[in-house]
């Protein structure tokens, strides 16, 4: 790709994030309404000057309600790339660097896990852990070890041979020390990339798990939920799912524009 | 003279797996029972074409591969290497800088400050500038990295210096600055180099002895001189012939 096409995706990925943050911090310091606070004669209230983004079918305000859901699901994205990333490395670093036969199983195992969808296979944690929002975040980070090991332990692998890798052996280096000092850095661009990837599944899977009534639990808000919720009043309140649906789409293009900027 | 390192019958075998399930193992030998000396503050040149089992012989004597035979080093001698490919021998995400006060910190330098001055030191004995400190071996040209590598592969305090064709990636014009800056510092630090090449032609000014490999044998050994005008071997007079 050209570097002027990189630099914009770089400068426009960056702007619609910091602007999402903004949105979700600012939103969290001005005297808003409660997220769930019920106004029964606001129910479906149009936007206006008052309630920017309308008001839902039990009066809730909408604009509060997208900026709670846009946090909880920035969060829960966040806690399962923290999570997927956090084992992929010792993962995939280990099986990289030493290989042999640790290197054979765990990868088999990896293989059979990598087979599923990850949301199918949060959805098979969910029906062990029960429904919630921590649950979520545990059930999706687990499915997204996989694919991080799996990278991860490829830059290992391309690594361990190289001539620098010797030379710190030979002045007499540790493994721990080669593997976290001298290899780990140069994963990192290779891991970024991964991470916004990670980071743009995580907030789509967990959009899909909430609109299915096993995420983040009612009355709280989150942008999935709220979609499975508006569902029903598309024509009659169709800012109902306007709303929430540009901030996943905000979302997943800021982090889509950003991750592209980085790849080689 | 003494001897700081002695090969006896060295042999190294490496065993690849053919076919998938029901392959077998075909076993190649590349060193097929090599013998040499080096003696103290002497520059050995070892000579030999592409796969001939130049860079396994270095990697034996530093115990990077198994073997067989006698590789004998006197007792608390330190052997340091160079590696054919200094874009490959130093780390891509780290400065110069960093690269030397790791390489002093893991041969027992554990104060910082000192770290700090001692690769400042380094940078100037291999010919550079306090501000290469502050690069990463990709902002370097060539000579200067390998430079770089002479630096780290001194640290330790070698007695005994491998370098694997330090100077074949190399112009003409910098080969002949780094050999020079590898003669100052065999002088100064009473450096043993076992130096590798595949072209006679370097070796000609620099080494004092010189070995000539082929297919994993030694075909000729002796002074660069004796060895231009009398060669024994018909492998050397080919390679004599091509120069
Ligand atoms: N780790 C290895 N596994 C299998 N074969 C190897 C390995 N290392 C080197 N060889 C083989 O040994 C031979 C000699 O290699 P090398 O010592 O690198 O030659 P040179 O440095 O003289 O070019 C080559 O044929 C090479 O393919
Ligand atoms: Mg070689």
């Amino acid at each position: 790709m050209k570097t002027n096409k990189k630099n914009f995706n770089f400068i426009l990925g960056i702007g619609i994030i910091i602007f999402m943050v903004l949105f979700v911090f600012l939103g969290r310091i001005l005297p808003l309404r409660d997220a769930n606070a019920i106004d029964a004669t606001l129910k479906f209230a149009p936007p206006s000057l008052k309630h920017p983004f309308g008001c839902d079918n039990f009066g809730r305000e909408i604009l509060s309600r997208v900026i709670q859901g846009s946090f909880s699901t920035f969060c829960i994205a966040l806690g399962t790339v923290f999570i997927g990333t956090f084992f992929g490395i010792i993962i995939g670093a280990l099986t990289g660097y030493f290989g042999g036969l640790v290197d054979e199983i765990l990868m088999r195992i990896n293989d059979a896990i990598f087979a599923f969808p990850s949301i199918l296979l949060a959805l098979l944690f969910i029906s062990l852990l029960g429904p919630g929002t921590y649950q979520v975040v545990i059930a999706l980070g687990i499915a997204f070890i996989p694919s991080f090991a799996r990278i991860v332990r490829g830059e290992f692998l391309k690594n361990r041979n190289m001539d620098y890798v010797k030379c710190a052996k030979l002045l007499g280096a540790s493994d721990l020390r080669i593997m976290v000092i001298h290899i780990l850095p140069n994963t990192l661009k290779v891991l970024l990339n991964s991470v916004l990837i990670g980071f743009n599944n995580a907030v789509l899977a967990e959009a899909s798990m909430s609109f299915l009534g096993i995420g983040v639990q009612p009355p709280d808000p989150s942008l999935g939920r709220m979609l499975s919720e508006a569902q029903g009043f598309l024509f009659k309140a169709p800012n109902y799912a306007l709303f929430p649906g540009l901030a996943i789409i905000l979302m997943v293009l800021g982090f889509g524009l950003l991750s592209d900027s980085f790849e080689k | 003279m003494n001897e700081i390192l002695t090969v006896n019958d060295l042999k190294v075998q490496f065993n690849s797996r053919v076919g998938g399930l029901f392959g077998h193992t075909v076993t190649k030998e590349v060193l097929k029972g090599i013998s040499f000396n080096i003696k103290e503050g002497e520059i050995l040149g070892l000579v030999g074409e592409s796969g001939s089992g130049k860079s396994t012989i270095a990697k034996a004597v530093l115990d990077l591969v198994p073997y067989t035979g006698q590789i004998t080093m006197n007792d608390g001698i330190r052997a340091s290497m160079i590696f054919q490919d200094p874009k490959g021998s130093l780390n891509p995400s780290k400065k110069v800088g960093s690269l030397l006060e790791e390489a002093l910190y893991l041969s027992g330098e554990k104060d910082k400050d000192k770290r700090h001055d001692k690769a400042l030191e380094m940078i100037l004995t291999v010919g550079l500038r306090e501000e290469h400190l502050n690069r990463y071996p990709g902002e370097l040209s060539g000579g200067q990295r390998q430079r770089v590598c002479i630096g780290m592969a001194l640290i330790p305090g070698p007695r005994l210096l491998i370098a694997d064709e330090p100077v074949s990636a190399l112009d003409v014009t910098i080969q002949a600055q780094i050999l020079e800056l590898l003669k100052n510092l065999q002088h100064t630090f009473g450096l043993s180099i076992l130096f590798i090449s595949h072209d006679l032609r370097v070796v000609y000014n620099f080494c004092d002895r010189l070995i000539i490999l082929k297919s994993g044998i030694i075909v000729e050994e002796g002074v660069p001189a004796q060895v231009y005008s009398n060669p024994k071997a018909d492998y050397t007079k080919e390679l004599l012939s091509s120069i």
